[in-house]
């Protein structure tokens, strides 16, 4: 897995690439908490995430529920094969996807 | 420690021999040298003063007479005035003796006196008398004798060292060939000078060189102390403290060596430092080592609880004779976040039960047990699975810091009917065969995990079961099993696979599935805990009950 960020004043765009399973998501849940301070947009680049796992929602939710105490998360360019697992685990109701 | 002191190995030892030696070679070389040169020195300088008297004794000889001489006698008035010169000469400048003779050419044996003169002050010779023959013994002055008769082109004198140069009376000679009128060599002219200081002079050599040695040996002896106390000392007492912690591994006295070599303090201080810190480790390692067995014996018995959270025992209900059911699960770990359960609410109704925690390990195993105890317990009560989960959902985010979740798939079967209420939180699509037909996964609504978010609502979806249908349910380890080189079995294969068994009872179907998984993963280890459970709604009452229970999968 890969992060590299974009900061625009209170606007941070988050691109992961690769897998978030079991070994990547501490490292995602982590990063995402270092650079939230101030933050009230944040975007999830998921263009190139192939596979997220269990491990993987769990890190986003956290990301989700650590947000929306202070703005908004949004998630872009979701594959359809990651799309299918949101939908499966009913995450596609909780989170904004575009 | 005195036993050491004289090992041939000891460093002292060896360090002291090394400078001992050196200093011993180089005191030799350099008396050699130095005793070549002053004795050279002595040679050239006395040999230049024979040469001197020689060549002035010269001019008082007359080489034609010899002959004369010989024969007239002592009473010969030139014979007689040549002596009383070649006298002076001898006294004036201090040499031993001044002699003429004329040597036996046929073998340089013997020689006759012609002139021979002895300084006034020397006793130790006695003038030979004009005619008075001699043997010489001497080989080496043989030879120069026969060298300057050989060779008439000869001018110059010969030098001849005296024998005993560095006794106690040394004496040099200088020979000069005496010449008649036609040049012809009558008889040999000799200056024998006393080279009396020479003795000493070497002596005194010799005593500064064994003062130097003294000297030497003194500072050895002073360096020895040194080398002792500074080096050898303490690396000799760093050796055998490492030798003891190695053996031993307890603490022992610190070194605290202060040596004036500062690399030898500071490897004692290393040392002191490093078996301290040895120390610290291997009691960390022995507390690591113990307390991860024990976590072990923990684990193993956490596991057992685990297994036994569910239903277990199979056949499950061997008095139903119109249902089967059986399922497994393999954690990936010791314990797992996955989990199934079934049981009779009453007679008539069955809950399905099919869980995957997210993550894996001891959180997820917790979280399992959690919410499988409020999903029976709330099950008992009664009502629609939605409302089950929707109560599960609100309990777990109350209290939800870890911020996990769990994906659930709960169903209520009619067992008269086949008709399943299900609510799926999450949860992977149930397969569902038809009789006569193929395993065929069914979508239906799909609400958000348990403990993602509360206060959600949950909704209820039904699926219709007939007599000789199947429900499998399972978790993402199942298609998601992953080989060596990260591809998934995918939900394809595994349909596929269940319809290569669609005709088999529900624990031959769970071993298929196995099978497929095991061949497919081959040598990679299992990533995901592996979950699921087939149910069969068998078609004749009484005809044959739950499977007998054969070999876990």
């Amino acid at each position: 897995m890969q992060i590299s960020i974009e900061k625009e004043n209170s606007k941070l765009t988050v691109t992961v690439s690769g897998r978030i399973d079991t070994v990547t998501a501490p490292e995602l849940e982590e990063f995402a908490l270092e650079h939230m301070e101030g933050i009230t947009e944040m975007a999830l680049d998921l263009a190139d995430v192939e596979y997220v796992s269990s491990a993987g929602l769990r890190a986003l939710l956290q990301i989700h529920k650590d947000m929306s105490k202070q703005g908004k998360l949004k998630l872009l360019n979701i594959r359809p094969s990651v799309k299918e697992i949101f939908d499966m685990i009913g995450f596609s109701r909780i989170f904004t996807i575009e | 420690m005195d036993k050491k002191k004289f090992s041939r190995n000891n460093l002292a030892f060896n360090i002291v021999s090394a400078v001992l030696l050196l200093i011993l070679i180089f005191s030799i070389i350099v008396s050699l040298i130095g005793s070549n040169i002053l004795t050279e020195i002595v040679n050239r300088s006395y040999g230049d003063a024979a040469y001197a008297v020689a060549d002035m004794g010269l001019t008082m000889v007359n080489g034609n007479h010899i002959d004369r001489y010989l024969k007239n006698g002592e009473s010969d008035e030139e014979w007689q005035e040549t002596t009383r010169q070649l006298q002076t000469l001898c006294d004036r400048m201090q040499v031993t003796m001044i002699y003429v003779i004329c040597l036996d050419t046929a073998d340089y044996e013997s020689y006759t006196t012609v002139f021979h003169v002895v300084g006034s002050d020397i006793d130790d010779y006695k003038p030979l008398s004009l005619g008075q023959v001699k043997t010489y013994s001497n080989d080496s002055f043989k030879k120069e004798f026969e060298v300057l008769y050989a060779d008439d082109n000869i001018e110059n004198s010969t030098l001849i060292g005296a024998a005993e140069l560095h006794g106690d009376k040394s004496y040099i000679t200088s020979v000069h060939p005496v010449r008649n009128g036609s040049g012809k060599i009558t008889a040999m002219l000799c200056a024998q000078v006393p080279v009396t200081d020479m003795h000493t002079r070497v002596k005194y050599f010799a005593r500064i060189a064994v003062a130097a040695i003294v000297l030497a040996a003194l500072v050895i002896i002073v360096y020895t102390k040194y080398i002792r106390k500074n080096i050898a000392g303490p690396i000799g007492r760093v050796s055998a403290e490492t030798k003891r912690f190695a053996a031993e591994n307890t603490k022992g006295e610190p070194l605290d060596i202060v040596s004036r070599i500062n690399e030898i303090s500071s490897l004692s201080h290393s040392i002191d430092e490093m078996e301290e810190e040895m120390l610290e480790y291997i009691e960390n390692l022995t507390a690591v080592t113990a307390e991860k067995e024990r976590v072990s014996t923990e684990l193993s018995v956490a596991k057992r609880i685990q297994e036994n959270a569910v239903p277990h025992i199979f056949p499950a209900f061997p008095e139903r004779k119109d249902f089967d059911i059986y399922a497994y699960m393999k954690p990936a770990k010791e314990v797992g976040g996955d989990f199934y359960n079934y049981f009779l609410i009453d007679d008539d109704h069955l809950a399905l039960v099919m869980a995957d925690v997210s993550g894996k390990g001891i959180p997820a195993a917790l979280f399992m047990m959690v919410t499988n105890i409020l999903i029976v317990d709330r099950t008992r009560l009664g009502g629609t699975p939605a409302e089950i989960i929707e109560y599960v959902n609100d309990t777990v985010c109350s209290n939800n810091e870890a911020g996990m979740f769990v994906t659930v798939w709960l169903g209520i079967l009619e067992l008269s009917t086949g008709k399943i209420t299900a609510c799926n939180a999450g949860h992977d699509d149930p397969a569902v065969y038809r009789k006569g037909g193929t395993f065929e996964l069914v979508k239906t609504v799909h609400d958000i995990a348990v403990g993602a978010m509360g206060g959600l609502p949950y909704h209820n979806c039904e699926i219709q079961l007939n007599k000789g249908d199947k429900l499998f349910l399972y978790t993402d380890g199942v298609p998601e099993a992953t080989d060596k080189d990260m591809k998934m079995l995918s939900l394809g294969t595994m349909v596929d696979t269940l319809n290569r068994h669609k005709e088999e009872t529900p624990q031959k179907i769970l071993a298929g599935i196995n099978n497929g998984i095991n061949e497919f993963v081959a040598d990679a280890p299992q990533f995901d805990d592996i979950t699921m459970l087939c149910l069969e709604l068998k078609e004749a009452e009484g005809k044959n009950g739950g499977m007998p229970a054969e070999d876990a999968l």
